[in-house]
């Protein structure tokens, strides 16, 4: 069984009563584009039940170079193969850097009610999609982290020397210091785009400020003596925040559930167009059950402040859902259980 | 599972590094499966090696004697020390033909993830050497990886003020495009860069 479907440029609607695939749709287009699932890291889950493996092929234009083929295939093993332009590629991150999708979905509200560590998630995804050359330092400060961890418990543990927590503590510093400076710039980038999309969804002076938290090897090391009685870090980036503000009033504490769904599309919008700025290659955007939620009057903000030059696939249980006072979608997919039908 | 002295293979192979139960199975049954003479060749081959083979009293560079040919060689310049992580990199720097002073095998590189501490390594004996033989210059060639360069700066940092102490550049593939270069490489090499004119 497949499905084959063009897409325009702009909106496309995806609607259809609960239950019939709507999400599915969705998420095959990710995984097509970013070789990962949007609903589960068991991407098994996405094979069709009774099927041996799920493929998703997509083609489409860039914005600098010539048409792109992607394809990729999970096996029921859970093996994975993903072609770009008929080249293997090692692992699917790679396609998170070569093709810039932005996806909501509901669990996406835990970037705004969620701890410290969705957030910082979500910023270090941002960087890799907004700043590629620094899309590896998050992961790299993580593995120098975990070796000073673990330099720390050996020394608690008596089977090393204190010197040995030495080098990891300046491999912390200055990789906390990069991350942070990296951090930093994309949260600068976003700064402007967000006050505007938050200004459009009716959130005044939305902000996400990152609070810099990278420790100098001479603040590591005055806090070494407990940072080997807990055998942790207890300093630097990796415990940093991202406060996310209207009005000068965090939103995890202080939003309604409209506006923390707001923020968390606010800054879907301004990402787009931060990626679009700088890398001139406007985002594929996907946005799963966000028009239920809003008023009449922020769903048709919404659909109008998506940057020019985006395609766009917004799901809707009913075509009422979709705003009248925002320009129409270019197409309309009616899906049926295992099938979707362009209108 | 099979018979004792299948099994006693088997374990002693999951020994190796990056031998897993199931290579060490495979390798167990393959020794098996060929002609007697190719199996004990590998036996006997792996005894000489370990008769006869140690590890160089000055360098820690695999040898026969007690000192390599390269510390044993009165032409290398003894003053110039470049510190590598293991005898592999001593053959790779050799092929050069560029460098003529002498080496230090370290044994790896520092990573307490894997248990590697500075006491593991070969660092007191490099930091004695410095002292001993009035040593002017130490080339850190440890691998450009987190690890490697971990342990380059944990030397550097000893030998401050004692010697100079240099680090191999590291920068981009010769025959290589750039358009191909990793984000990782291309910074380094353009942090590396040199005047030209
Ligand atoms: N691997 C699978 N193979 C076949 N069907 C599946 C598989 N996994 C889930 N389903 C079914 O797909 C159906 C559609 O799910 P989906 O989440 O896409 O619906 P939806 O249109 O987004 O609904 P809603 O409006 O409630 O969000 C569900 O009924 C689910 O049971
Ligand atoms: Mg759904
Ligand atoms: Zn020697």
């Amino acid at each position: 069984m497949a499905l084959e479907l063009e897409l325009p440029p702009g909106l496309t609607a995806i609607v259809g009563a609960n239950g019939v695939g709507k999400t599915n749709l969705l998420d095959a287009v990710h995984v097509g584009t970013q070789g990962s699932s949007l609903r589960t890291r068991r991407e098994v889950r996405g094979i069709r039940f009774g099927a041996k493996a799920a493929r998703v092929e997509s083609e489409g234009v860039r914005a600098a170079g010539p048409r792109f083929r992607c394809e990729v295939t999970i096996e029921s093993s859970g093996a994975k193969r993903t072609l770009l332009d008929g080249v293997p590629l090692e692992g699917a991150e790679r396609l998170r850097r070569e093709l810039p999708v932005l996806a909501f979905t509901p669990d996406r509200l835990a970037v705004v009610k969620g701890g410290p560590l969705v957030r910082r998630t979500y910023l270090d995804r941002s960087l890799a999609r907004i700043l590629p050359s620094r899309a590896l330092t998050p992961g790299e400060y993580a593995r120098a982290l975990a070796q000073r961890n673990a330099a720390l418990r050996r020394v608690r543990l008596g089977l090393a020397g204190r010197e040995s927590v030495e080098p990891w503590t300046a491999t912390v510093a200055a990789l906390g210091a990069k991350l942070d400076e990296a951090r930093i710039a994309v949260a600068s980038a976003l700064e402007e785009p967000l006050a505007r999309s938050g200004e459009r969804l009716g959130l005044a002076r939305l902000a996400a400020r990152y609070e810099p938290a990278a420790a100098t090897i001479a603040e590591l090391d005055r806090r070494l003596a407990a940072d080997i009685e807990r055998g942790v870090t207890g300093a630097g980036p990796h415990l940093a925040d991202v406060a996310i503000c209207a009005e000068g009033r965090e939103l995890r504490l202080y939003g309604s559930q409209g506006e923390q769904r707001l923020a968390v599309l606010a800054l879907l919008l301004a990402e787009a167009e931060v990626i679009r700025g700088l890398r001139g290659e406007p985002p594929l955007l996907l946005l799963d059950d966000v028009l239920s939620e809003l008023d009449a009057r922020r769903r048709a903000a919404l659909i109008a402040g998506i940057p020019d030059g985006c395609q766009a696939l917004v799901t809707a249980t009913t075509r009422a859902a979709l705003p009248s006072e925002a320009p129409p979608p270019a197409l309309v997919v009616d899906v049926e259980p295992g099938r979707a039908v362009p209108r | 599972m099979f018979s004792p002295v299948v099994d006693e293979l088997i374990s002693q192979l999951t020994r190796l590094p990056g031998v897993g139960t199931r290579t060490a199975q495979r390798l167990a049954f393959h020794l098996l499966r060929v002609p007697k003479e190719d199996a004990l060749a590998l036996a006997d081959a792996i005894r000489a090696a370990k008769e006869r083979v140690g590890f160089c009293r000055e360098c820690g560079n695999l040898t026969e004697e007690e000192v390599c040919r390269v510390c044993a060689d009165p032409r290398r310049d003894h003053t110039v020390v470049c510190v590598v992580e293991q005898p592999a990199d001593v053959l790779s720097l050799e092929r050069t033909h560029e460098y003529r002073g002498v080496y230090h095998v370290l044994g790896g590189a520092l990573s307490p993830l894997d248990g590697v501490e500075p006491e593991h390594l070969r660092i007191a004996a490099l930091l004695r050497r410095v002292e001993r033989d009035g040593v002017a210059e130490v080339v850190l060639a440890t691998n450009p990886t987190m690890t490697g360069e971990a342990t380059a700066g944990f030397i550097a940092e000893r030998l401050r003020g004692r010697t100079r102490v240099t680090r191999l550049a590291s920068g981009l593939p010769v025959g290589s495009d750039l358009e191909y270069a990793d984000e990782v490489t291309l910074g380094r090499a353009l942090s590396g860069r040199r005047e030209m004119a």
